[in-house]
């Protein structure tokens, strides 16, 4: 923690050094003292005028909670379901693979036609974003569990639920915290292409973000980038926290 | 409690695709009376863990009977690979067993408690398998088998990962806990000094399709020594067996 800091503090010193010697012109890259400013001037007087950034934060949350949420709660029954059955994935996987690679951004058009622009649009986007990680870690979670695990289960006299709740439930466990971890985060880079469809509120990180590029304010864009990126770190360094509780035993 | 198992004619016919049949056990009989250990001994590949799964209920053989005495009587396995669940402590691997068959919990943590300290593993109860040495997942592996008093109890080479001094420790260790509880114990094994050494009588395979070359009664007291004369005459006699089946089927 400590020395992340210090390679933090260390990197800004460099930007800051480069941006003062005229490496990067500021048209281009603000400085860290100016993107300071900036995040000082979001978070007091906010953009546009009066959406402080505390608020566009607070909506963005929602909306990768509520994305992301989705994503774990359609996404872990679907990969275990795959990861338990060979003939449902050889049905599926055909499906799952061709949809993987479409992105989110491309969806938008769909996305705005079913959902309309608003919040349940931008939760879809960021459900794609982050429900194929889940579904593809969990069925790999499943597949990995030791045969032997379960053949000594099955001699205990485990039937087929006792054998998924006490040996291929936690068994995938690490590999569904991953994937987590993963869709949240791809959920998070998502956002901003969300946020194009969603925000009628005039509430959000990446709706801000694009406020900012319209006004030409290059320092409140890398603010913006600035702030999604701590908010980002500091929720993986939650999931992590959770994770090694959850995964003492590894 | 101790039951006696009974084979008759067991068969077992593996159907590969693209492939002819294998068949690994036929005509296979082994009487293993109430409360002995009886070894078995066979060449790498002999069907000697396909034997003990079907026992187990693991396989489903394709002719012959496999028969316990006593009513609902239950067979018991320790695994080559141990299978202990990473994810639960000592206590609770010990305690799969009784979960599964619905032993009360105050019973349950009686019984755990007593293992721990019969097996000296009292300091480690709460501790994960990752944690424990080799010798000491044996016996974990050894206490979460026994726990739910099995009518018979199936050791597939149980042993054979660990280093010889360990692997010497293991054999007193169970001769000592079996003097205690008298199960009965099939123990399978390709080593002929153990099963000389821990056995009331040894059975030895033939090679595919496995039937019993031989069964030889063991009626030396014990403890054994493993290097003694009549420990020595019956290693040698079993050694000529197994080479005269080589030999045969070249």
């Amino acid at each position: 923690m400590l020395r992340g800091l210090k390679v933090f503090a260390v990197l800004c010193c460099c930007w800051e050094a480069f941006c003062l010697a005229g490496v990067v012109p500021g048209e281009l890259l603000p400085s860290p003292v100016e993107t300071g400013r900036a995040l000082w001037e979001l978070a007091w007087k906010g953009m546009p005028p009066g959406h402080l950034l505390h608020r566009h934060a607070l909506h963005s949350l929602g909306r990768v909670a509520a994305g992301t949420g989705l994503a774990v709660l359609l996404g872990i029954p679907l990969g275990l379901a795959l990861g338990a059955s060979a003939r449902f994935r050889s049905v599926a996987q055909p499906v799952i693979n061709f949809l993987r690679p479409i992105p989110p951004l491309a969806w938008i058009p769909l996305a705005i036609l079913w959902f309309g622009l608003g919040f349940a649009s931008a939760v879809y986007l960021i459900f794609l974003g982050a429900f194929f990680p889940v579904v593809l870690s969990t069925c790999s979670g499943v597949a990995s569990v030791e045969r032997v695990h379960v053949e000594a289960l099955k001699v205990l006299g485990a039937g087929r639920w006792a054998i998924w709740r006490k040996v291929l439930l936690p068994g995938a466990m690490p590999s569904v915290l991953t994937g987590v971890r993963v869709g949240m985060g791809i959920g998070w880079m998502t956002l901003v292409a969300a946020e194009f469809t969603g925000v009628r509120g005039g509430y959000g990180l990446g709706f801000m973000i694009m406020n900012a590029r319209d006004l030409q304010r290059i320092d409140e864009v890398v603010a913006g980038m600035v702030a999604i990126g701590c908010i980002g770190l500091a929720m993986e360094w939650g999931l992590a926290r959770v994770s090694r509780r959850l995964l003492r035993w590894t | 409690m101790a039951c006696s198992l009974t084979i008759r004619e067991l068969r077992k016919v593996y159907h590969r695709q693209g492939s002819e049949p294998l068949t690994v056990l036929d005509g296979f009989d082994l009487d293993v009376p109430a409360g002995a250990i009886v070894s078995i001994v066979g060449l790498n590949g002999s069907g000697k863990t396909t034997l003990l799964r079907c026992i187990a209920g693991l396989e489903v053989p394709d002719a012959g009977s496999v028969e316990m005495s006593g009513d609902g009587a239950a067979v018991g396995m320790v695994f080559q690979e141990l299978g202990l669940l990473p994810w639960r402590t000592v206590r609770q691997n010990i305690a799969l067993g009784m979960e599964l068959d619905g032993t009360p919990k105050a019973r349950r943590r009686e019984v755990v408690e007593t293992f721990l300290d019969a097996f000296g593993l009292a300091a480690f109860g709460d501790a994960y398998p990752k944690e424990l040495s080799g010798g000491m997942r044996q016996k974990v592996a050894i206490a979460r088998t026994l726990a739910p008093e099995p009518g018979v109890v199936l050791m597939d080479e149980p042993f054979a990962a660990l280093d010889c001094r360990t692997r010497m420790s293991m054999h007193s260790f169970l001769l000592e806990v079996w003097a205690r509880r008298r199960d009965t114990i099939v123990f399978v094994t390709h080593d002929i000094e153990e099963a000389v050494y821990l056995g009331d009588r040894v059975v030895v395979m033939t090679q595919k399709p496995a039937r019993v070359a031989e069964t030889l009664v063991v009626d030396l007291p014990r403890p054994r020594d493993k290097t003694g004369s009549e420990c020595n005459a019956l290693r040698r006699h079993i050694l000529d067996t197994m080479r005269r089946m080589c030999a045969g089927t070249r």
